[in-house]
C-alpha cells in the first residue's frame, strides 16, 4: 500500500511537472513582456451609447502595431482597399479621396507602459493622424490571452462611444 | 632585394587590412539586421524636377519607424502642426481638415528586406493607397549605424531624401 502511494504520488508529481511549466509560465509572465512584438488588428468595433456596435473600418480592415522592447510603439489600422488618388499625388487628392483616407484610417506612435496591478495599457501618444489624440495619454484596460490581446478605448476616434479592439500576435 | 620584397609584402598586407577595415568604417547596411530597432525621422527633403528642395511635411515634421526583428515594419511621418478636428470626431472632419491630414501625413506598414544597399518595403497597408500592395524600393544613400538616409520616389512627385536617427 505504502509503495503504491509512493508510486501514485510520484506519477502525479511527474505529471504535474510535465503539465505545469507551459501554463504557469504563460500565466505568470508579466504583461509588459507578453505585449512586446508585432500584432495585427483583428477586430475594431465602436460601441455607441445606445449599445449598437459598428465595425470601425468596415468588414475588411488591415492594421499592424509593433510594441518595442524599448517602450516605443507604432500603430496603423484602416480599411483595406482605400481608393487610389486619381491624380497620383498625395498633395492633390479630391475632397472625397481625402475624406476616404481620414475616415478609413488612424495611425499613432509614441511610448507605452503597462500597469500590472490594474492590468492597463497606457499609450503616451506623441503624434497621430487624428490630431486630437496628439499629445494625449490614453489608459486602456488590457487582457492578453495567448496570442490574443484585447483593449478598450474609452472614447473612440469615430464619434460617441467606446471602441473594443482585438489584436492577434503576428506569426 | 629581400628587404624590398618584405616592404612590398608589408604594404600589401596593410592594404589588405585597410580593405577589411574600410567597409566597416563606411558601415553599409547589408542586412535587415542592421535596421532592427526604433528610428526617429530627422529630415524629409523633396527634390522637385527643377532641382528645388522643400521640406515634405514643413519645417516641423515628426516621424517614427520601427523595424521589428521579425521582418515587419510600421511607420508614420507627419507635420507636427496638423489641426485638431473641431468636431472631435474623425468621421466628421471638414474638407479642409481632411485635406490637412492627408497632405500632412503618411503612414504604412508591412514587411522589409535589405539587399544590394536597397531596402525593399512590401507595403501591406498605407494611408497613401497607391503604395498598398506594392514593393517600395528605398536605395540607401548613407548609413552609419545610428543614422540612415534613403531615397524615395515621392508620394507628391519627384524624389525625397529621408533621414532617420536611431533611438537609444
Amino acid at each position: 500500500m505504502k509503495n503504491r502511494n509512493v508510486v501514485i504520488c510520484s506519477a502525479a508529481a511527474v505529471l504535474g511537472l510535465a503539465l505545469l511549466p507551459g501554463n504557469a509560465i504563460g500565466q505568470q509572465k508579466p504583461l509588459k513582456e507578453q505585449i512586446v512584438g508585432t500584432w495585427t488588428y483583428a477586430v475594431n468595433e465602436t460601441i455607441r451609447p445606445d449599445g449598437s456596435r459598428v465595425k470601425t473600418f468596415g468588414d475588411n480592415q488591415s492594421g499592424l502595431v509593433i510594441f518595442g522592447a524599448d517602450g516605443r510603439y507604432v500603430s496603423l489600422v484602416g480599411r483595406s482597399g482605400l481608393p487610389k488618388f486619381a491624380s497620383n499625388s498625395r498633395a492633390a487628392g479630391s475632397p472625397d479621396e481625402n475624406k476616404a483616407v481620414v475616415q478609413g484610417s488612424i495611425g499613432t506612435f509614441g511610448r507605452y507602459s503597462i500597469n500590472e496591478g490594474d492590468r492597463t495599457l497606457t499609450l503616451n501618444i506623441e503624434y497621430s493622424t487624428f490630431p486630437n489624440w496628439t499629445g494625449t495619454e490614453q489608459k486602456r484596460p488590457l487582457t492578453i490571452t495567448g496570442d490574443e490581446l484585447k483593449y478598450i478605448v474609452a472614447a473612440a476616434s469615430a464619434g460617441d462611444g467606446r471602441a473594443e479592439v482585438t489584436l492577434r500576435r503576428a506569426k | 632585394m629581400k628587404r624590398r620584397d618584405t616592404l612590398a609584402t608589408t604594404a600589401v598586407t596593410l592594404l589588405a587590412l585597410a580593405g577589411v577595415v574600410l567597409p566597416a568604417g563606411t558601415a553599409a547596411a547589408q542586412t535587415a539586421r542592421d535596421l532592427v530597432g526604433t528610428w526617429m525621422n530627422v529630415s524629409n527633403i523633396n527634390i522637385r524636377a527643377d532641382g528645388s528642395r522643400v521640406d515634405t511635411f514643413g519645417s516641423n515634421s515628426k516621424g517614427m519607424i520601427v523595424f521589428g526583428n521579425d521582418g515587419r515594419y510600421s511607420t508614420i511621418t507627419l507635420s507636427a502642426n496638423l489641426p485638431k478636428f473641431a468636431s472631435g470626431n474623425r468621421n466628421t472632419g471638414t474638407a479642409e481638415e481632411n485635406k490637412a491630414i492627408v497632405q500632412g501625413s503618411i503612414a504604412h506598414f508591412g514587411t522589409y528586406s535589405v539587399a544590394d544597399k536597397v531596402i525593399t518595403l512590401k507595403v501591406e497597408g498605407s494611408t497613401w493607397p497607391a503604395w498598398t500592395g506594392t514593393d517600395q524600393k528605398r536605395p540607401i544613400i548613407s548609413f552609419t549605424g545610428d543614422d540612415i538616409k534613403w531615397g524615395v520616389a515621392a508620394s507628391i512627385g519627384g524624389t525625397t531624401e529621408v533621414g532617420w536617427k536611431r533611438v537609444k
